[in-house]
């Protein structure tokens, strides 16, 4: 039996270094890594080169997947994955990051870049849903929108879903 | 004749093999590691430098105890390690509900964050309440380091004589108001979490006072006032409320002079402090003048789109919840959904913007996310830790071991102190406190219970 024990034993050690890796280091790691996708895309969203905000999109993309595989309930992998993606101009899949970040946990400040990455695809229709959305939260939030248009016809709807 | 006070009761370690010993110093530097290390710890490299890095720790310290747990009850079989007393069998109640309300969550996947969460803090309760018996009061001062040392780094960020953590970096990348909360945040992350944190030492500080050595009580005394004043510091109303009213519970258990005593010390002290504590004179003062408004909400910082909303999930989930660690996630449709049903709950203000992560109120969230059943087990948590109270004062005599009177003193003030805490604010939620009170209901559990237990 005492075999079979040390065997029970060390599956039990196996098992607890996996959902430690799991469960307590990458949320760490992903913690350290948001900061360091944060400041590129700040960097990235100034820079008049192209190239460099490509450069940078491109190394912020590396991380965001690898997050995305391992850490995917964290609302900011995807989120920040779909800034990165919108300000190369990918904003399809821009859409697709920011819908799978509201899956895991709805704010204002997703649905405002769905509905801006929504616009930039031209589906109108649906850039006013998302947009509407975040406006009935919080209808401080209608600032962040530049077109006027699109402004009023958001505040128009989110005063009319209330 | 007065009995001579006997020696605490520290069993001799009864170990029959190294493996035994060295099991066992793994969990107790775990546990410790839990309660003296995770609190202070801090990540300057993270975009958020306090909580994350706290429940990673947290996480990764509980599963480790539950390993060890576990490997002990594999190859070590000769004690009674693991007796089927009411301490085990609540940590296997709160463990599988919890993996109940997991399975039948709305996002399996998050709430497994959750049920590891829970899991590695019932370890640790458990590893804490079984070794306890070997060390005599010396657990209980381990309640102390990181509170005095999250007290003086508050008090000094507060009065901003130094700001020791944030970093240039990320002080680059925050807003002004969210870099004026980190400024302020002790090594905890917000000054709410410091009252939260602060409770329990405090109370333990008075437990000790009561129950240690005469010639340890002036470091008690000590640490009593440091805290105290940290306490009141951190304008966290629910803490001191809770403070205030743990307090009252002791001094009745013992007599009606003890009681009055302590209502006119507390009046007392408070009066100092709104004459001479900034922070609890500001927050008191704006408490007293929007309850004189009417401005209910703003009593409650603004907290009542939460509280309803964790009424309403509870309401229309009663049995499973919407499962462990989901309440971030239905928030957001479902506030929206109150807010038109009830406009008065859309005030606005700036905590009326956030998207709460939690409901700020730890009864409603938990029986939001795991149902009634768990909201029971929540209680019945709370049963366990007060129960090593109820033999009345008269009962504890000299010949009782220090760490039973402390347990059998302080057992209810604690839980009645957890209890109001609970109500507004949410110290489940935060690493730091929810390691420290498994801690504190381990070491009431392991000596308040009955010897024949």
């Amino acid at each position: 039996m005492k075999p079979l024990r040390g065997i029970a034993a060390f599956a039990v050690l196996l098992m607890a270094g996996s959902l430690i890796y799991l469960y307590a280091w990458l949320p760490f790691a992903w913690a350290r890594s948001r900061k360091v996708v944060e400041s590129r895309i700040k960097i990235a969203a100034r820079t008049g080169s192209d190239v460099r905000r490509v450069l940078l999109v491109r190394e912020n993309l590396k991380v965001t997947s690898h997050f995305e595989r391992l850490y995917p309930i964290d609302p900011t992998v995807h989120m920040y994955k779909g800034v990165s993606l919108a300000l190369v101009g990918r904003n399809s899949d821009a859409i697709t990051s920011f819908r799978r970040a509201i899956h895991y946990e709805p704010r204002p400040e997703i649905f405002i870049n769905l509905g801006l990455s929504q616009l930039a695809v031209g589906d109108r229709s649906g850039a006013v849903e998302s947009l509407a959305t975040a406006v009935r939260f919080d209808v401080n939030r209608a600032h962040w929108i530049d077109d006027r248009a699109i402004r009023t016809e958001v505040l128009r709807k989110a005063a009319d879903e209330r | 004749m007065i009995s001579r006070q006997p020696a605490d009761e520290a069993r001799p370690l009864p170990y029959d093999s190294n493996l035994k010993r060295f099991v066992d110093s793994l969990l107790a530097l775990l546990v410790i590691l839990s309660v003296v290390v995770l609190p202070v710890v801090v990540d300057l490299e993270a975009a958020e430098p306090y909580r994350a890095a706290k429940s990673a720790l947290l996480r990764g310290l509980g599963l480790g105890c539950f390993a060890l747990l576990s490997i002990r009850s594999l190859i070590i079989r000769s004690d009674n390690f693991w007796k089927l007393d009411p301490a085990l069998r609540l940590s296997i109640a709160v463990i599988g509900w919890t993996a109940i309300a997991t399975i039948t969550s709305g996002n399996p996947r998050v709430s497994s964050y959750s049920l590891v969460t829970v899991a590695g803090v019932a370890a640790i309760f458990l590893a804490t309440q079984r070794l306890a018996r070997f060390y005599s009061m010396a657990p209980f001062y381990l309640l102390y380091p990181a509170a005095v040392i999250n007290t003086v780094v508050y008090v000094i960020q507060e009065r901003q004589i130094w700001t020791p953590v944030i970093s240039e970096g990320t002080a680059a990348v925050l807003d002004a108001e969210n870099l004026r909360l980190l400024r302020e945040a002790g090594l905890l992350g917000n000054p709410n979490d410091i009252g939260s944190f602060l409770l329990v030492p405090a109370l333990a500080a008075i437990g000790l006072v009561i129950t240690d050595q005469p010639r340890r009580r002036p470091i008690h005394v000590i640490a009593l006032l440091v805290l105290f004043v940290g306490l009141l510091w951190s304008r966290n109303l629910t803490a001191i409320i809770s403070f205030s009213v743990a307090l009252l519970t002791l001094a009745a258990r013992r007599s009606r002079t003890a009681a009055t005593a302590a209502v006119v010390t507390l009046v007392v002290c408070l009066l100092l402090a709104f004459q001479f504590v900034t922070p609890f004179r500001s927050k008191a003062t704006d408490s007293i003048a929007a309850a004189r408004a009417g401005a209910w909400n703003k009593v409650v910082s603004v907290r009542f789109a939460p509280f309803a909303t964790g009424l309403a999930l509870t309401r229309d989930n009663p049995v499973f919840g919407i499962g462990p660690g989901r309440f971030a996630g239905d928030y957001f449709f479902e506030k929206m959904e109150l807010v038109r049903k009830f406009p008065w709950l859309g005030e606005t203000g700036e905590a009326f913007k956030a998207s709460f992560v939690e409901v700020h109120c730890d009864h409603l969230e938990v029986s939001a996310e795991t149902g009634l059943p768990g909201y029971i087990l929540f209680l019945v948590t709370l049963f366990t830790l007060a129960k090593g109270s109820f033999s009345p004062p008269s009962s504890i005599t000299v010949d009782d071991s220090r760490p039973r009177r402390f347990a059998r003193e302080m057992s209810l003030p604690f839980a009645v102190a957890l209890a109001f805490l609970t109500l507004g604010q949410f110290p489940l939620q935060l690493a730091a406190t929810l390691a420290q009170h498994a801690f504190v209901l381990g070491l009431c559990n392991a000596w308040g219970a009955d010897e024949t237990a």
